[in-house]
């Protein structure tokens, strides 16, 4: 069954609001994977935000690598010094169309804008690592927070669950590693609200 | 290779994450029209200042019960996600990169100023790497054509901007 989950509304201020809706709706589950949305959504305050920042150059810039030769992208990233540390990581990623140059990692940090300091040292990354900034300026920044936690949350809300009918799974606290885990977190959602069912 | 995320699932999740990526990597591989692919085998250095790997000391004590026919020693000093060996994964020496980047011409920065700047040592290997902005917009589309609605506001902030 096909279900219009368009609440047209900017977002849930509670679980208990986001069931309700889906109860309305005629839904059997719930996955609450809305990021570091759950700390104020659930409560939790183990689930903060590790900032991070980056800044994107074209994929074709400019390069400082003297030997013409050396041809292929590469990603570079290192945590140890002198270029990077634990929470000043230093890194390049080609994706798609540009160079992503990196970055931090501020647990607790809230500032949602990069600053004058910070994007000079960004600069000063692209430069160690390979592009030439005196030709290539940067295309776009961005600044976003990591849902970190002690572990990832990934459990079925009985509590909820059973007061609702909805079966709902919180699945949320992955740190750096969406894009790492995304297909491996999916499959076991479906299996634990598979069990779920099962169980009832 | 997992990023601040502390869980005991986590390789698990990896695994099979990766078994999907390299998925669609190669399904890519055969689609002509694509500029830029949604998913990127790129080949990744992470340098260290010190060695943290195994040396002759660690192999020393090597015991029967330690070795596991998947993995080879499980007291591997390596994260788990390094035995895998569709990521080609390498614990080299700067000079031994240095001298593999003659055939790979990976562009890195030179041997000279990774010595001066106190690198010692570090891990190649070949992750796919995902173009998340045009996946999610990928993925965003192909579930629109299905008739579902997703909505993607939200009214908690999570900047992104281009200037």
């Amino acid at each position: 069954m096909t279900i219009d989950v368009d609440v047209g509304m900017e977002g849930y201020e509670s679980m208990a609001e986001m069931v309700d809706d889906a109860t309305e709706k005629g839904c059997d589950a719930l996955v609450n994977c809305t990021g570091l949305g759950s700390s104020k959504l659930c409560n939790d305050d183990t689930l903060i935000g590790g900032r991070g920042i980056l800044l994107h150059y074209e994929r074709n810039c400019a390069r400082n690598i003297d030997d013409d030769s050396m041809e292929h992208d590469a990603a570079i990233l290192t945590e140890d010094g002198p270029w990077g540390s634990s929470t000043n990581p230093v890194y390049i990623i080609p994706r798609g169309d540009v160079n992503v140059v990196g970055g931090t990692y501020y647990e607790g940090g809230t500032e949602t804008t990069l600053t004058d300091d910070e994007r000079k040292r960004l600069v000063q990354n692209a430069s160690i690592l390979g592009i030439d900034t005196t030709a290539a300026s940067p295309v776009g920044e961005w600044a976003g927070f990591r849902p970190v936690r002690k572990t990832a949350k990934m459990e079925i809300d009985e509590e909820l669950s059973v007061k609702s009918g909805v079966k709902v799974l919180h699945s949320y606290g992955y740190g750096g590693s969406g894009w790492t885990v995304y297909t491996g977190v999916a499959k076991d959602s479906v299996k634990m609200l598979g069990l779920n069912k099962d169980a009832n | 290779m997992p990023y601040k995320c502390q869980d005991k699932r986590v390789d698990k999740w990896s695994r099979e994450t990766l078994d999907e990526l390299l998925h669609l990597s190669s399904l890519e591989k055969e689609e002509s029209d694509l500029t830029r692919p949604l998913v990127e085998i790129v080949p990744t250095l992470y340098l260290t200042n010190s060695h943290r790997g195994p040396t002759v000391e660690d192999f020393k004590y090597f015991e029967a019960k330690d070795y596991c026919a998947e993995v080879g020693n499980k007291k591997s000093l390596f994260p788990e996600w390094t035995k895998d060996p569709r990521l080609a994964f390498q614990h080299l020496t700067i000079e031994m990169l240095e001298w593999q980047n003659h055939v790979l011409k990976l562009k890195l920065p030179s041997i000279d100023v990774l010595k001066d700047a106190g690198y010692s040592n570090g891990w190649l290997f070949r992750p796919p790497i995902v173009d998340s902005p045009n996946m999610l917009m990928v993925r965003n589309e192909s579930q629109s054509a299905t008739c579902h609605h997703v909505q993607r506001t939200t009214r908690f902030v999570n900047s992104s901007f281009v200037f």
